[in-house]
């Protein structure tokens, strides 16, 4: 059998067969199926692309430009109606570098829902209970910056199979006499479920921090449409350059994690929990790739870009504040200057 | 690892401008008054008084010989008492101190009274008054080391000639103790009972009511170690809100009702019971009593 000829329905990599698991594995997200599963799962796999997918891709390649940054490699797309002078990231300027082809247009687009003004808003009253922030990092030149960025994100559906083992324990303590008793009762807990997680997103955009994606979720998907050239008219929007293949590892540890919230949810009463088995094996990812609302802005100081995001959508803000330390060090000397001289008048034996 | 070693020398010179600034301040007033009574010769009360008849005349007439002059050479009171009447600690103490004044007419004179303890569970003291307080006050262990190499123990009948050899020996020891002070700006000595302190600076004795250069600086220290550790908290929790910390629960994402438990079964497969003793314990009573003496003395004292 020529293993080979089979994808991974989680990343899309090449499957391999494993002679020691007797078993299908992919190298690059440590998937695995029986031979038979990943058969059904082909069996049911649809490989056409209608006529207008086709279209669709088509208009995405001509209305498209792609602008790209030699400063930091940042490759940014808008449609042809405008131009992009400046890098959202580190505010170089950028060049235009041509066309994109149709594998780069997204299936979906969520809208942005919150202006500018909304976004520069939120931002100010952030930014306005934070005092130790570098003085320029509060100025409207800084405001300008704000970028509305739609920025590329592979949302999963995870399909995750359970087989969870373990020794639960009920303790109670009481006093008798001059002794004290424990009671120790042990079961054995068995969760087998096969649990579904819809809408896991991952940016696909390397430069773009994480975490910070992560902190301006969740996103509502009741308001996602088809996409269409026309979203990006006034907006930039950022091109992929980490396919579902590279995101899988985190979509893996999320969806990982959100089943076991379910398994813990479960086991409740108990004094301690002791797993013996805990497999959470994803079955089955489907995929979409799209692009989503967010108000971005960095900033550098001291070497450091500090990032910042608005859910375009929702308004939720992320982002870690620049500490000018030397202005937090005054403040904290002034504060323990002010006790220990406080202290030293009466404590210091200067009174008495 | 280098920011740590940068943070750590940064504390370091932290304690050093802390210890530098400290003394600084200090030297700005180290002293305010003095309330000691300098030694005059020509009053000087030093004597032997030997309560417990045990020395003949012509061993008295030595002895308060030796003493006197051993108080001219310190420039400074010495008396010796010798008592066969049993007191408790804190009112040997107490009457050291107390006969001391009453013999010196005033207080804060420069001088000493060796209290020896001629009863069962002796405890000889060594009452310390004047500059006497920051000589001998703070070695008082150590002369009690060397004082107890010639004493009697208190189990034995007292030996006349035992105990002249312990006051003979006792007046070598106060030369010596005075030759081997070293003068120290900032030591100090304390009576913790009426708040006097006992120090030397730039070569003056002083007995003052005022906190002593040495103390405040210690004080001083203290307050800024605190201020340093208040400067660090401060620190940290400010910093710690610049931290990105936000993160969305991936639970958010587990699609309602589209889990299906295949098995969820939770079985009893056993209970056992363990018991401990309880250990109670018993605590026992101390404390330290004392009682009331005239202003200005320090010491120390030891059973024999």
């Amino acid at each position: 059998m020529d293993a080979a000829e089979y994808k991974c329905p989680n990343c899309s990599a090449d499957l391999k067969f494993d002679p020691a698991t007797q078993k299908l594995t992919c190298e690059y997200c440590l998937s695995s199926f029986t031979v038979e599963a990943i058969k059904q799962i082909c069996a049911n796999a649809e490989n056409s692309i209608n006529a207008a997918e086709q279209a669709a891709a088509h208009e995405f390649e001509e209305h498209t430009n792609l602008f790209h940054c030699a400063s930091c490699g940042a490759d940014i797309m808008c449609d042809d109606q405008q131009t992009a002078l400046f890098c959202y990231y580190c505010h170089n300027p950028v060049i235009l570098a041509g066309k994109l082809t149709g594998d780069y247009k997204p299936g979906k687009v969520i809208g942005f829902k919150y202006t500018r003004e909304q976004a520069e808003e939120k931002f100010r009253s952030w930014i306005c209970k934070r005092m130790f922030v570098p003085g320029n990092f509060r100025s409207s030149q800084q405001l300008e910056k704000m970028t509305g960025l739609y920025v590329p994100f592979w949302v999963a559906d995870c399909n995750i199979n359970v087989d969870y083992s373990a020794l639960g324990k009920k303790v109670r303590h009481w006093t008798s006499g001059s002794y004290r008793y424990t009671e120790t009762k042990e079961f054995r807990i068995v969760r087998k479920a096969d649990v579904r997680t819809e809408g896991i997103p991952a940016d696909g955009e390397s430069k773009i921090d994480d975490a910070l994606m992560e902190a301006i979720e969740p996103f509502d998907y009741s308001e996602l449409r088809d996409f269409s050239m026309s979203y990006l008219s006034g907006f930039f929007a950022d091109k992929y350059d980490v396919d579902k293949a590279g995101v899988f590892p985190r979509i893996r540890d999320r969806a990982t994690r959100a089943s076991h919230s379910v398994i813990s949810d479960s086991i409740t009463g108990y004094t301690i929990v002791v797993p013996s088995i805990d497999q959470h094996d994803i079955v089955k990812t489907d995929w979409e790739y799209m692009m989503l609302p967010v108000w971005f802005m960095s900033y550098k100081y001291k070497d450091k870009v500090y990032e910042f995001a608005v859910n375009g959508q929702t308004g939720k803000l992320a982002g870690t504040p620049p500490l000018n330390v030397m202005k937090l060090k005054m403040f904290c000397a002034g504060i323990s200057a002010a006790v220990s001289v406080a202290m030293a008048l009466l404590f210091g034996g200067f009174l008495l | 690892m280098k920011k740590a070693l940068i943070i750590i020398l940064e504390y370091l010179l932290a304690l050093i401008f802390i210890f530098f600034l400290s003394t600084l301040i200090v030297m700005i007033r180290p002293v305010k008054g003095n309330l000691r009574v300098p030694f005059e010769s020509d009053k000087n009360f030093s004597e032997l008084y030997d309560k417990a008849d045990l020395f003949d005349n012509a061993q008295e007439k030595q002895l308060r010989k030796r003493i006197k002059s051993c108080s001219e050479e310190l420039e400074m009171n010495i008396i010796v008492y010798i008592n066969s009447t049993y007191r408790d600690d804190d009112a040997v103490e107490d009457f050291a101190a107390n006969y001391y004044d009453q013999c010196a007419g005033e207080e804060y004179t420069d001088g000493v009274l060796m209290y020896i303890d001629l009863s069962s569970n002796a405890y000889d003291y060594l009452s310390c008054s004047g500059k006497a307080g920051i000589i001998y006050g703070g070695r008082t262990e150590d002369f009690f080391d060397d004082y107890a190499l010639h004493r009697q123990p208190s189990s034995y009948t007292p030996d006349p000639e035992r105990f002249f050899e312990t006051v003979t020996n006792f007046c070598d020891l106060m030369v010596k103790y005075n030759d081997n002070y070293i003068q120290a700006d900032f030591a100090y000595e304390k009576d913790e009972e009426n708040g006097i302190y006992f120090f030397n600076y730039d070569g003056k004795f002083y007995v003052t009511d005022y906190t002593a250069p040495g103390s405040r600086r210690i004080r001083l220290v203290c307050i800024f170690i605190i201020g340093l550790v208040i400067y660090t908290i401060v620190y940290l929790c400010i910093r710690k809100k610049y931290k990105f910390k936000d993160k969305t629960n991936p639970s958010i994402y587990v699609a309602k009702g589209k889990t299906n438990f295949r098995e969820r079964s939770d079985t009893f497969i056993r209970v056992y019971t363990t018991k401990t003793k309880i250990e109670t314990s018993s605590s026992g009573g101390g404390g330290h009593h004392g009682g009331g003496h005239s202003g200005g003395h320090v010491g120390g004292g030891r059973h024999f």
